[in-house]
């Protein structure tokens, strides 16, 4: 009897050993912190637009630009204005533009690698200002070059920010459809040479304020 | 009398074993044995389920030898890389859902060069829709021409 139990025992040992013997992995939680990826929902989450709408956004409007031949195929790199001048917001959402065309513009001139050329019209006034003063003789020329003038754009984005609103009244559950465009229109044609358009809906009980 | 009580003690204690030993939780509360998915090595131009509700392989080692189960809601039917008019790596997918009910897949696409070297290219999480026991293609392009190689990662969309 004894020497049964032993060889048992023996045997469990060793179907513990083959059975379990792999990588014990320790599938707790991490840290707690306030810290959330932006990239995904956070705990707050409303209809409007959000963190991980603009990052996605824009993240495809880049990537489509960049697979555009029109655009970076080109012997000279195009000269680009992106900001949100003709970029309005007609949805029901509130959200600062600058948050969609910085973004884009700023991982754009990053990934473009020389292949698209940004005009900063909005510093227009910045410019010029400095260039009187080069002019005047107040300041030097500077390091680099002097020109005959700023960059003229070759194609400049317009777009829209759109939205279709519906509230359940009885449950107070509202659903938002967002519609975002994005073009580049030929300065010079005023023709559109790209187009993209991003779509999302979010039903939820809309208790969420953005600010 | 005895031996027969001796075999059912060590018959109980070995099973009990088993389950405690081998059994444990993973993510989303799912009870069982960890997936092979957990443990094995992501390879490159590989596309994988980083959601374990989605797709996984169970493998359970017994008595009786292993016992490998899968368990899908999603399955790849096709998958495939190609260049862009500009160079870029283009990656796709076709997501094909097993259920009875509509799914919503996130994939996120991660770049790397000709000498596997990453190039921090990783693209935000792009939301498909597919439909109950229909098809979706999630598409993912390189920001340029220098990725040769890339891991694409599908979660259930949150």
């Amino acid at each position: 009897m004894r020497q049964f139990v032993l060889t048992g025992i023996t045997l469990i040992g060793g179907l513990l050993l083959t059975g379990c013997g792999a990588t014990k992995i320790d599938n707790s939680a991490g840290r707690a912190t306030v810290y959330e990826d932006a990239r995904s929902p956070g705990k707050i989450q409303g209809v409007g637009v959000e963190s991980q709408d603009i990052m996605a956004v824009t993240d495809q409007m880049m990537r489509d630009m960049l697979s555009n031949p029109q655009l970076v195929n080109r012997e000279i790199a195009p000269r680009i204005i992106i900001d949100s001048e003709y970029f309005t917001n007609e949805s029901s959402s509130r959200i600062n533009k600058n948050m969609l065309t910085d973004r884009l513009r700023i991982n754009l001139n990053r990934a473009a690698n020389g292949r698209l050329t940004f005009v900063g019209r909005e510093f227009a006034d910045m410019v010029e200002k400095e260039r009187e003063l080069k002019r005047m003789g107040v300041v030097d020329g500077g390091t680099i070059r002097s020109t005959q003038a700023t960059a003229g754009a070759d194609f400049r984005l317009v777009g829209r920010i759109m939205s279709l609103d519906a509230m359940d009244t009885r449950s107070q559950e509202r659903s938002r459809y967002h519609q975002i465009t994005f073009e580049l229109i030929d300065l010079e044609l005023g023709t559109y040479v790209w187009s993209g358009m991003y779509e999302f809906q979010k039903t939820a009980q809309d208790d969420i304020i953005y600010r | 009398m005895n031996s027969h009580l001796g075999t059912k003690l060590v018959a109980i204690a070995a099973v009990t074993l088993l389950a405690a030993g081998c059994g444990s939780n993973t993510q989303n509360g799912y009870q069982g044995a960890h997936p092979v998915q957990r443990t094995t090595t992501n390879e490159l131009n590989t596309i994988v389920f980083i959601d374990h509700q989605l797709n996984r392989t169970d493998i359970t080692k017994t008595i009786f030898g292993e016992r490998v189960q899968d368990t899908v809601k999603v399955t790849l039917d096709r998958s495939g890389i190609s260049n862009s008019a500009t160079g870029q790596l283009e990656v796709w997918t076709m997501i094909r859902n097993r259920t009875d009910y509509d799914l919503q897949i996130e994939g996120k696409a991660l770049f790397f060069d000709a000498n596997q070297a990453p190039l921090m290219d990783e693209t935000m999480w792009r939301r498909v829709y597919v439909p109950a026991n229909g098809t979706a293609i999630y598409k993912e392009t390189s920001l340029n021409d220098r990725a040769a190689y890339f891991l694409v990662e599908l979660r259930e969309g949150r």
